[in-house]
């Protein structure tokens, strides 16, 4: 089936694909879809997985959500506005066209970098459409933030952030401020460090699959019956 | 050394066979090396070795030719102009390029066979 973007999915260990809660895969700048598929491939049975990949090409086996200018002297960041925009567009519209095809129970999303950060942009956005949002490595645009200030409270929206104290891409101290954000938003935060550089490591995999796991059978637990 | 830049999640999966036959012929094999040396100039990368003795042995990144993953990604994307064909992302991606001789082998391997007289 020919959707907005080229994707790849795992459907659920049992059953159909239809109904079944279903987790977004967003990867980061520079690579594409399949790596970070092949380790989320290994997250709860329950689950349609659904890998897209980025519009934009940079080379073989590289793609971007949106480009960015680092400015050498100060570090600071220069974001693509117009393809940022374009980006979230084509998301947006798949995100559509993936809850017309699998009508899925529950939507979930996981992003690492620069996935991590249109995966939150989409949760802040639409907070009712998401059951829950695991943002690896990223950040929030400061232009998204300001559409989101007024209505969006996340009313315990569950929320993984794992963050890599040596990251030399986005810096910790960036990640902790989105966290604390969504948090002041009425996020319910599940929040993890890790001594490591902008990777995504089997430990830190381990975490989100526990937390999604966690996550998807407190949503789907069935209702205790008192009896008088 | 892979073509992944920053934001590589995870191992990398198994990639082709990059030893396979020079089936491109010696052309593609310059072309690798003139891009190599091409963009080492343009970003004015320090290397072990002149740059006009690129040879195969030579190690593509750090105690070598100094080729960081986000010029081999560049480097990629000028071999596509130069060839006139595009890589397979998981070929690339799962590949591993330690020497110069690995990214001939890599794409001379990839390159579509040259077309003979007579072919039509």
């Amino acid at each position: 089936m020919a959707l907005e973007l080229l994707y790849d999915e795992r459907p659920p260990g049992a059953g159909g694909s239809r109904g079944a809660p279903l987790l977004l895969v967003l990867h980061g700048w520079g690579t594409y879809r399949g790596p970070l598929f092949e380790l989320a491939k290994g997250f709860d049975p329950r689950l349609t997985i659904v890998a897209a990949q980025a519009p934009v090409r940079i080379g073989p086996g590289a793609y971007r959500w949106f480009d960015y200018q680092r400015d050498p002297a100060t570090g600071a960041l220069t974001i693509d506005d117009d393809e940022e925009r374009a980006s979230l567009a084509r998301l947006e519209r798949f995100v559509d066209q993936l809850v017309a095809t699998w009508a899925p129970g529950a939507l979930y999303l996981f992003g690492h970098s620069q996935g991590a950060t249109m995966a939150l942009t989409l949760t802040l956005r639409r907070p009712a459409r998401f059951a829950g949002c695991a943002h690896l490595n990223g950040r929030v645009l400061s232009r998204r933030l300001a559409e989101v200030e007024r209505p969006a409270p996340l009313a315990g929206l569950p929320f993984f952030f794992g963050h890599a104290t040596q990251d030399p891409i986005i810096p910790l101290s960036l990640g902790r401020q989105t966290r604390d954000h969504v948090q002041r938003l009425g996020g319910s935060i599940v929040s993890r460090e890790y001594p490591v550089g902008h990777d995504v490591t089997p430990e830190i995999i381990s975490h989100v699959s526990t937390w999604l796991t966690d996550t998807i059978t407190q949503q789907h637990a069935p209702r205790r019956h008192h009896s008088a | 050394m892979t073509a992944a830049t920053p934001d590589t999640a995870g191992p990398d999966t198994a990639g082709p066979d990059t030893a396979g036959p020079d089936t491109a012929g010696p052309d593609t094999a310059g072309i690798v090396r003139r891009v190599v040396v091409d963009e080492l100039r343009a970003n004015q990368v320090t290397a072990s070795a002149p740059l006009d003795q690129v040879t195969d042995d030579l190690v593509l990144g750090s105690g070598g030719l100094g080729i960081s993953s986000l010029l081999l990604l560049h480097i990629f994307v000028k071999l596509e102009a130069s060839l006139g064909f595009t890589f397979e992302d998981a070929a690339v991606a799962g590949a591993r390029f330690a020497t110069v001789g690995d990214l001939v082998r890599f794409v001379t391997s990839a390159a579509p066979a040259p077309r003979r007289a007579g072919e039509t």
